[in-house]
């Protein structure tokens, strides 16, 4: 038997290469870069949110609101609500407020007016007899009905004015003054308004008028002196810009079914050297032909005697 | 590289993965809990919810009101706000603003809708009143008793506020009767009665309570009436002109405008998130 050489001995008892070796700077290098991985991602999640699920829930924040609360719509730019209803013995006061909606700039939105107004309780109507706006309280309007209701589920409603027609008429009288002018009438698209009065005086004037039939209506009047030195006219006295500090100027009437004008002198005075010869009358009426949409307008306070 | 180190590579890194995900874990339990704290809901009653203006108004009627700014100094306590109308105003012209101390033109948008007069403050121990001191004052004051802080203030309420609404009542004077009051708070004399020539001139007295009747046209109920002539100089009277004949016995006015009409009510107010 010979020696063997154990440089002969069969090679895989040995890997010559090197390739059975376990090298470790790999592995930690990738250890290193998994735990860089992880930390980025947690650092993410701090920064940016959200927390986790299982956290107790927030107050909701608040939000813009298109519509306050307890306002009912009347178009895309006014909501109404009832501030005060008060009602006494013989008759009811309501306070009734209006506000710009939808985030709309409230001084770019014309005061909606309504046509007309009822109060509903107990299976009764009542309809309201005069509603006034004023010039200081923009959207404000303040409804006045002639009998007490029942505070008890009351419901408020407004009528808008729908459709509307305009007319004009023009009556020519003496000039013979102070001219009284009774019972005269004007037919608008089939509504009848009566003049119940108009008196015409040296720069004075009152006129009072009546709807005989309809919803409402508006009534303006002109009285034109002619054949004088200076114009001078009557007009209604909340259709005159206030001039002085002193004399203010009303406002204007709402839809109504009756009212009295006061008239105030514009331009000259009239005298013996500034003197009429005829006096011309020009009318303008208006009224809802077609009454609108109904709306239920939210009452947050009754008021009992 | 052999597959064993490929393998071990792979393990090595989910190990280091691990590794930093459990303590990333109670990093990000950590600031959960300090984000809950901080968006907690604000301790007052405000008007939470809906808004127009600003997310801490109080709507009363077409007026927001807006908490600006809380301030303290020793034992009072003040919130100043502002008024914003939304009431739709195109083509709202200026007015007279005619106070006892005299007639000045306005601007619509300075007008006072709202007198929020009356505040109550709720502590654990009671309740403290306090408000503004007249309808153009922007700040509700109050005194807190001692012991007590801004931080012992549960909620606050404007309670019962004067809305300004349009007026029109009728009311009649006479020698007999020279005196008449339409409205609570507005009371009016018959002063004189001159005559020269063809015109008669009724010289009425006007005294308001405060807060003051915003503003005030009166006017004769009848055909021979000229526009009223008030004092310029704003003490309080109004001639009231009478055309032709003698004016009749009992003189029948109008009084319109505009006054301050109380609303029963509360209206929660939030300061939550003032400094």
């Amino acid at each position: 038997m010979s020696d063997l050489d154990v440089d002969e001995l069969p090679r895989q008892q040995h890997d010559s290469d090197g390739s059975d070796e376990v090298g470790w700077k790999l592995p930690v290098a990738a250890a290193v870069l998994g735990a860089l991985v992880t930390a980025t991602f947690v650092i993410f999640v701090v920064v940016t949110g959200p927390t986790n699920d299982t956290t107790a829930p927030t107050t909701p924040a608040a939000e813009a609101s298109d519509v306050p609360d307890g306002y009912s719509e009347s178009n895309n730019d006014v909501a109404f609500r009832a501030e005060l209803l008060e009602t006494g013995s013989d008759h009811t006061t309501v306070f009734v407020s209006s506000v710009a909606i939808r985030g709309t700039d409230p001084v770019s939105v014309t005061p909606e007016e309504a046509a007309a107004w009822s109060l509903r309780s107990d299976g009764v109507e009542v309809l309201a007899i005069s509603q006034y706006a004023a010039n200081a309280a923009p959207g404000a309007v303040t409804v006045e009905f002639d009998q007490a209701v029942d505070p008890d589920g009351v419901t408020l409603t407004m009528t808008l004015p729908g459709s509307t027609e305009t007319a004009t008429d023009r009556v020519s009288i003496s000039s013979v003054l102070p001219v009284v002018l009774n019972d005269h009438r004007i037919v608008a698209e089939g509504y009848t308004i009566v003049i119940d009065e108009l008196v015409i005086g040296d720069g004075w004037g009152l006129m009072r008028w009546h709807l005989e039939d309809g919803v409402a209506a508006k009534v303006d009047v002109v009285v034109r002196f002619g054949g004088t030195n200076e114009p001078s006219v009557l007009v209604s006295a909340y259709s005159v810009p206030t001039s002085s500090v002193a004399e203010p100027t009303p406002p204007a009437p709402l839809w109504l079914r009756a009212d009295s004008v006061r008239l105030v002198q514009v331009g000259a005075e009239l005298s013996d050297s500034n003197s009429p010869t005829d006096i011309s009358i020009d009318f303008s009426v208006s009224v809802v032909v077609e009454p609108g949409r109904s709306i239920d307008v939210p009452v947050r306070t009754v008021l009992e005697p | 590289m052999n597959s064993r180190t490929i393998a071990l590579t792979i393990v090595a890194f989910f190990i280091g993965v691990l590794a930093a995900s459990s303590i990333g874990v109670s990093v990000i339990r950590e600031t959960s809990a300090v984000d809950d704290a901080t968006s907690s809901p604000p301790s007052d009653a405000g008007s939470l919810g809906e808004y127009f203006i600003d997310p801490d108004e109080t709507l009363i009627a077409s007026t927001a009101l807006v908490p600006l700014s809380v301030e303290t100094a020793g034992t009072s306590f003040a919130i100043e706000y502002d008024l914003v109308s939304l009431a739709p105003a195109a083509g709202a012209p200026s007015i007279t603003l005619r106070t006892p101390v005299g007639l000045k033109m306005v601007q619509q948008d300075v007008l006072p809708f709202v007198f929020p007069e009356f505040w109550v403050l709720r502590t654990p121990t009671g309740t403290i009143e306090g408000g503004p001191d007249d309808p153009g004052d922007r700040t509700a004051r109050f005194e807190l008793p001692a012991g007590l802080s801004v931080d012992d203030v549960l909620s606050i309420e404007i309670v019962d506020p004067l809305m300004a609404f349009p007026m029109d009542v009728r009311f009649e004077l006479s020698d007999g009767a020279p005196e008449a009051e339409p409205v609570e708070g507005l009371r009016l004399e018959l002063v004189s009665v001159l005559v020269d020539r063809n015109l008669t001139f009724i010289r009425v007295s006007v005294d308001l309570d405060d807060p003051a009747i915003l503003l005030l046209d009166i006017e004769g109920v009848g055909s021979r009436w000229l526009r009223a002539v008030w004092d310029p100089d704003g003490l309080g009277t109004v001639d009231l002109i009478w055309v032709g004949d003698d004016p009749p016995e009992v003189m029948s006015f109008r009084a319109h405008g505009v006054q301050w009409i109380e609303i029963p009510g509360s209206y929660p107010v939030s300061i939550g998130q003032l400094p």
